[in-house]
Formats: C-alpha cells, structure tokens, sequence
C-alpha cells in the first residue's frame, strides 16, 4: 500500500511525515529532474505501507518540476491513498490545492495540520461540516505538539474516501468539459477534460479538441484558461471556507516580523545572521577539521607510509586516503556544520525573508530575490547551489547566478582561507579576503547583467510565519543537503586524487610545473611548487592547502613562504577556476559553453587578483 | 440563386484551404456540401463572375480575398450563433451546431453584433477597454503605499500569472501592502503573505476602495 502527503509548502507536511516514519527515511532523485522525494517504510498489521512525502506545491496544473512530478505521479495511480494536509490557520488558500486533488478521484483524507496555530489566532474550524461537504474524512492535528498524529494511519488505511465535491466551473468551463469528455469516450473523467483545456495530457484526439475550445473560451473571456479555472476554484474554496471557519477577532500579531522586514533594521539582522553563521562555520570548522585530518594522519597514513609497499601502489593507496581525508576533513566539519547551521535557519522560515530583503539589490545583477538562496547554500557547497538554480526563472538569471555562485566562497575554500591566512598571517587578513571576494561577485553582477542577452522575471514568494524549528526536520535537511555533497563530490574526488598520484608517480607534474613557472613565479611572486599546489585545488579547493604543505615539507608554512606569498596564494586559489564537480554540474546544468566562460573567467580573475596584491606589495615596503 | 447554397459553398472552399492549402473541385465540394454537381458548377460560375472565387488552369477553385473574407464572415457568424446556443442558451453541441449551420445563413450582421455584445455583456471588464475605462484604472500594486488596501482588477500577461493564480491573486481578490523594501512589495492576500518583485507588481492592476 502506497500512501502520499501533499500539500502546500510550509504546511508541516515534513515534520509530519518524520512523525510518521522516524529514522530509516530514503531520499530518491525522481528521474530527470532535482526534487527530492523522501519515503519511508512502515509496518501496520503485517501489510507494509510505504509513505511518500511529496514536494510541496500550491497547485497540480502547474509548469514546475515540483508540480508536474506530482500530477504525474498521481495520474499514473502511483498511490492508493493520499493524505492531503491543510494549513489550519490559512484554511482557505490550502482548499484551493485540496480542492484540485479532490478531483482526481483518489480515496484521501484532509490533514488539518498546525491546529495550535489556528487556535492562538482564534480560529475555529468546523471539521464536522467540511467532511460532510467534501465527503471525505478530516482530522485536526498539530505536528510541533505531536496532537492526533498516532491517528493518522489508522484513518488513511481504513477510512480514506473518493471526495464528493465538485467545483461547479463557469459554465463555458463546463459546456467545454462535457464536449470532451464526450469526444475521449466513456473512458475519460472530469480531470482529464480539465487538465486537457490547459494544454496538460497526452491523449492527441484530446489536446487537439481542447485547443480549439480553449481559442475560442480565451478570446470570449479575455484571459487565460487556466486563471479562469483558478478563480473559479478560489471561488469554492472561498464558500466553503465561510462554511467551515470562524474567527474570532483577534490581534493582528507580528511580532518579529516588525524588525526582520522592515528596510533598516532587517536588512542590519540579516547581515547579522548570515556573518555570525559564516565565523561559526569558520572556528567549529577549522577545529574539527584539525582533530580528524591529525587522526587520519596517525592511524592510516603513517602506518600505509611504514608498510613498505611497491612504490606505485604506495602512490595508488595514498591518494585513495588523501582523498578520503580531504573528502571528511571537509565533509563533516565544514559542510556539515554549514548545512547543520543552515537547516536550522531554513527551518524557521527566514530564508524567504532574506530573498525579500535582498530582491532590490539582487535587481541590480539582473536577479530577484529568490536567487539569494542558492548563494546563500553555496557558501556550504557550490555544487548544490547550482543545482538549485534551475527554480529560478529565466536563461538570463541562471546564466548569471551561475556565474555568481560559482565565486561564492564555499566551505573547502573557507578551509583555504582559515587555514592558511588566518593562521599565518591573521584574522584580519582573512577577513580582508572575503571582502575583497564579495566586492568582486558584486562588480561581476553589475558587469554581466549589462551584457547578458535575455529577459528578465520577478519572483513571487510565500513568506511563510516564522517557526521555531523542529529538530528532527533540522537533521532530515541536514541529511538531504550533505547527501548531495556526498553522492557527487565524494567519488569526483576519489578518481581525481588518484588520477593526480599517478601522475605525479610518472613526472608529469613537474614539466607542468617548469611550464607555468613564468606565470606562478613571474606574476604572482609565488615559489614553483605553488602552481602544483594550484592544480591540486582545481579537484577539491582545499586540496591545494594540503598539497602546499606537503610539497613545502612542512607545515609551518611560514618557513618557506612570505606572508605576502600566503596571502596571495589564498586569494589565487579561492577565485582561480571552480573545482572539478563544480565545473562537471556546470556543464551538465548550464552547457559546455557556460562552463568554459566560467572556467576561464575566474583564471582571470584570480590571476589578476593576485597579481595586483603582488605588484602592490613590492611598490609598498610596509609589508 | 439560393444565398445559404452560395455561402456554403464559400465555407467549403476555405476548410478546404485550410486543410490542403489547395483550391477545391466541384466534386469535392458537392461530396462535402451534399448538394448536387450541376448546381454547385453554375454558383462556383457565378463566384468567379463576382470575382470572389477564381479558377485555375487544373480546374481547381480558389477563394479571391475578397471571398476569403466573406467566408470569414460567415464563419465569425456561425461561431457566435454557437457559443450563443451552447452556452446562453445550454443547448447541446451538436444541436448547437446544426442550429447555427442553418442560422448563419439567414441572420443578419446586426443580430450577430448585437449578441456578441449580448455574450461578452454579462462579465464585467478583465482587461482596459475603451469603454470601461473609467471603471479600470491604471494603478497598478507597484504604485500602491505601505498599508493600503486594494482590490485586484485584472493581471496583465501570462508569464506568471498561473503561478499568481495558485496563491490567489486573482481578479476581485482583496490585498493588503504589508510592507514596501524599496519597489519589492510584501503583500497580504488570503492570510498570506507573499513577496513579489517589483516587475511582477507592476503586472498586477488594482483597484483602490473607498
């Protein structure tokens, strides 16, 4: 038995859901797309019943990865039940999806979550009332307090019903639904003929007929069909709802709300947050990393160092445990804390309220707001965060948020920064490099929103109400964020770092490195051995940390560089060139050629950087 | 000469164009109109002389501009007696059809005229017309101040509006402007609360009540 939680964004469907199956949860990547869908197992009178959480979304008619996967999934019959969960406490705008859902004849449940919501803002639902309208059961819960949710399985399994309701649409609408409904045969329902007047389906016969009413209802109605259903649909819930719900007039609360969105002082709170987030990635990261890269190095590498192999499979097995090291040394304490950190405040709904604050400047890169997220995620990980920019908009926009996110210092460059600079030369200097990596995604934004061909689209954002955040939804994100990180740079790595030992094993490094000599040395002011250490930083970015210290033989670095040469070194290798899982998401995201551009534009940059930092240095003898 | 035959045979000329993108034989219109060949050869003669219809070297006939239009005419007449039998008056599709078939032959531009405002009459003005307005005024959310209540009268383009009808903005539809940052708006519709770039507000055209 399958059963599916849907519902609108920010309805607690997730915490739900994990109330439901507790640990053991899998995420699955539907094919050809990046909505992750979680499901779960659970047994309940021997019969296994797999729960499934759907994305979130606010309609089945629409465009986005998010809904067609659902509308998929729900007209091929992939569920027997679905429990569709409502926000108590904005009732009426959730009908509208409840109302779509009713329509695919599937037996369900209505889930009226956040119950203890509703009742602080003095709203009273009449659960008894909106059964008996829609003809399928509803149970009032509270997910944050755990309220009626041990009821909720039991209900869906033995008491789930084929709502009754129906929309009564305009009656062209309906004139129109009855035509096709004839045309397709007795084998067609209701949804179908709906679906097929927005130009959704796969029956040829249908869309074809469809397109020719839908000419014709457009022109007579002066807007879209799918706004026509819409507004008829708002219509019903909006009955239905004065039915079923009854407020009591109560203070209009805001609360915090007064100071995150408010111009001055919310954008001040946002800087606020997101610094304090960055240092604490910064100092619980660089401590941890500490403990497990010296641990590494005690019980696995030594002990491989002294067990006297043949040279070449020496080569082989240590770049297995470098990568490895590298991979966890990262992983666990940089990215992790980032997501841990990161999950906490996604949770609690802030993330929509930075994309506001953040949408007038975000206009002047040629973005809007909602593009802030992505950045935001890609301080943890670049790869993710390319990932996610496909929710956003239009060729423009992505192009240059890929550009953008790509700049954005992530937490193996954090590693790069805390360890070198803000070890050997200090604190401040490490700061001074990520403003001068900021100042530079800034001036990169002006620069390509001027020359980027393309339209431009605004975003459109619930802002949720904030929430304290759950724990256990906390770890779930934490988990489906790092997974990626894992899945995708962890083997990357592997394969890289070995590819990189053998070459090493058979000389080529060297000949790369007497190449690029006049560049590295000349330019730059570094010693040669940087430019191998710059290479080993195109697989992973803090790789070129670890490489400098071992082709140094020390790792006082400060014995055999300047600080000057540290300093330089750090800022080339955060800018310079994107490391190899950004550039392979790059390529399959946005295309060769905007990998390529990418690619070629941070060696420039970095070079450029880090050349002007050299000249500066010797023109002025403080340093 | 029989009006409904001539504009029948009009009508098949320019499906046929449609369809082939070839100019039709009196065979061929004969087997759709279901009239006899003699007659249709004698009116297809009678269009040529009109100069609505010409005939080419194959023997094959094709509509003139001028008959283009004509057929479009009669074609516009046929749908608005359609819509107005389906959807008025709830009659059945293909009585519906059949009933405009014989009517578009014998009512008048005038009637038709007068029913198409009939149809449209009875919603009110989604979009700024000329004769509306006064009633659909230009503001639109973007130019609307922190606090100000507003009702929503029509959005323009389609680019998101699905998206903007899922979390119910839609026509008649009241908000509320939360708050301003700079041109991004913070709004209210439905309890919710939805952020929207200033683009997309200037999509959306309100209404202010007093």
């Amino acid at each position: 038995m399958k059963i599916g939680l849907i519902g609108n964004p920010n309805v607690g469907k997730s915490l739900i859901f994990s109330h439901l199956t507790g640990i053991g949860v899998e995420v699955s990547n539907y094919p050809g797309t990046t909505v992750d869908i979680l499901s779960g197992v659970l047994c309940i009178n021997r019969i296994p019943v797999e729960i499934i959480d759907l994305p979130g979304i606010y309609s089945l008619d629409g465009e986005s990865d998010e809904e067609r996967l659902v509308r998929d999934m729900i007209l091929s019959h992939t569920f027997d039940v679905l429990i569709v969960i409502l926000d108590a406490a904005h009732l009426e705008r959730n009908l509208y999806l409840f109302l779509q859902v009713l329509e695919h004849h599937i037996p369900l449940i209505a889930v009226l979550n956040m119950a203890d919501e509703a009742e602080k803002q003095g709203i009273e639902i009449d659960t008894k009332t909106l059964s008996e309208i829609t003809g399928v059961p509803v149970l009032l819960t509270s997910a944050t307090l755990g309220k009626n949710i041990p009821e909720l399985i039991p209900l869906a399994t033995q008491q789930a019903r084929v709502g009754t309701y129906q929309v009564s649409y305009d009656r062209h609408i309906e004139a129109a639904v009855r035509t096709l409904m004839r045309i397709s045969g007795s084998g067609s329902s209701r949804v179908f003929a709906l679906l097929a007047l927005q130009g959704i389906g796969n029956d040829p016969l249908l869309l074809e007929a469809a397109k020719t009413i839908t000419g014709e209802l457009e022109e007579e109605h002066r807007m879209p069909v799918s706004s026509l259903l819409a507004g008829n649909r708002h219509h019903a819930a909006r009955e239905i709802a004065v039915r079923v719900v009854s407020k009591a007039l109560g203070k209009e609360m805001r609360g915090l709300d007064t100071w995150l969105l408010t111009p001055f002082s919310g954008v001040l709170i946002m800087i606020g947050i997101l610094l304090s987030l960055l240092i604490s990635v910064f100092f619980i990261g660089s401590y941890l990393e500490e403990c497990i890269v010296l641990a590494f190095d005690l019980w696995v590498l030594a002990p491989l160092a002294n067990a006297s192999l043949d040279p070449l499979v020496y080569e082989l097995a240590f770049s297995f445990v470098i990568a490895i090291q590298a991979g966890l040394g990262i992983a666990f304490p940089f990215v992790f804390t980032f997501y841990l950190l990161m999950s906490v405040v996604e949770d609690t709904g802030y993330m929509s309220r930075i994309a506001f604050l953040a949408d007038r400047i975000m206009h002047r890169f040629g973005l809007h707001g909602q593009a802030i997220i992505p950045m935001v995620l890609g301080l943890g990980c670049n790869v993710p965060a390319i990932m996610a920019i496909r929710q956003i908009g239009t060729k423009r926009e992505r192009h240059i948020a890929a550009f953008l996110i790509t700049m954005v210092p992530c937490s193996a460059r954090t590693v790069i920064i805390a360890g070198i600079v803000s070890v050997f030369v200090g604190l401040f200097a490490a700061l001074s490099i990520y403003l001068i990596i900021f100042t530079l995604i800034l001036l990169s934004g002006l620069f390509l929103s001027r020359i980027t061909p393309g339209t431009q689209m605004g975003m459109v954002l619930e802002v949720p109400p904030l929430r304290v955040p759950s724990p256990a939804m906390v770890l779930t994100r934490t988990w489906i964020h790092i997974r990626e990180f894992l899945i995708i740079a962890m083997p990357l790595l592997i394969v890289s770092s070995m590819v990189l030992g053998l070459l090493g094993f058979y000389g080529v490094l060297d000949v790369i490195e007497s190449a690029t000599a006049p560049v590295v040395n000349g330019i730059l002011g570094l010693p040669p051995f940087a430019s191998t250490a710059l290479l080993f930083g195109i697989l992973r970015k803090e790789m070129a940390f670890e490489t400098l210290i071992v082709l140094a033989g020390t790792a006082t670095l400060t014995d055999v560089m300047t600080r000057v040469q540290l300093y330089v070194f750090a800022l080339v290798s955060t800018l310079f060139i994107p490391c190899i899982s950004t550039i392979a998401v790059l390529y399959r995201e946005q295309g060769l050629m905007t990998a390529i551009q990418i690619s070629l534009y941070t060696v420039f940059l970095g070079c450029t950087a880090g050349a002007i930092v050299h000249w500066i240095s010797t023109m002025v003898p403080f340093f | 000469m029989d009006n409904a035959e001539r504009e029948d045979i009009l009508l098949s000329l320019m499906r046929q164009a449609n369809l082939t993108g070839m100019g039709g034989k009196p065979a061929d219109i004969a087997f759709h109109t279901g009239y006899q060949e003699k007659n249709v050869q004698e009116i297809l003669a009678n269009l040529v002389r009109s100069g609505e219809v010409t005939v080419s070297e194959d023997g094959r006939y094709h509509l003139s501009p001028d008959g283009m239009q004509a057929a479009e005419t009669i074609m516009r007449r046929h749908r608005v007696l359609e819509t107005f039998f389906q959807e008025m008056l709830g009659m059945d599709h293909d009585l519906a059809h059949a009933e405009a078939c014989s009517m578009e032959h014998h009512t008048s531009d005038d009637t038709i005229n007068r029913l198409r405002r009939f149809i449209r009459g009875n919603r009110g003005c989604h979009v700024p017309c000329h004769g509306h307005a006064r009633r659909c005024s230009c503001k639109t959310l973007a130019d609307c101040a922190q606090g100000e209540v507003v009702r929503i009268d029509a959005i323009r383009g389609c680019g998101r509006g699905g998206r903007l009808a899922d979390l119910g903005l839609i026509p008649g539809e009241h908000v509320t402007i939360r708050q301003r940052m700079a041109d991004t708006l913070l709004i209210r519709v439905k309890d919710c609360d939805i952020a929207i770039s200033p683009e997309i507000a200037r999509s959306v055209l309100v209404e202010v009540e007093y």
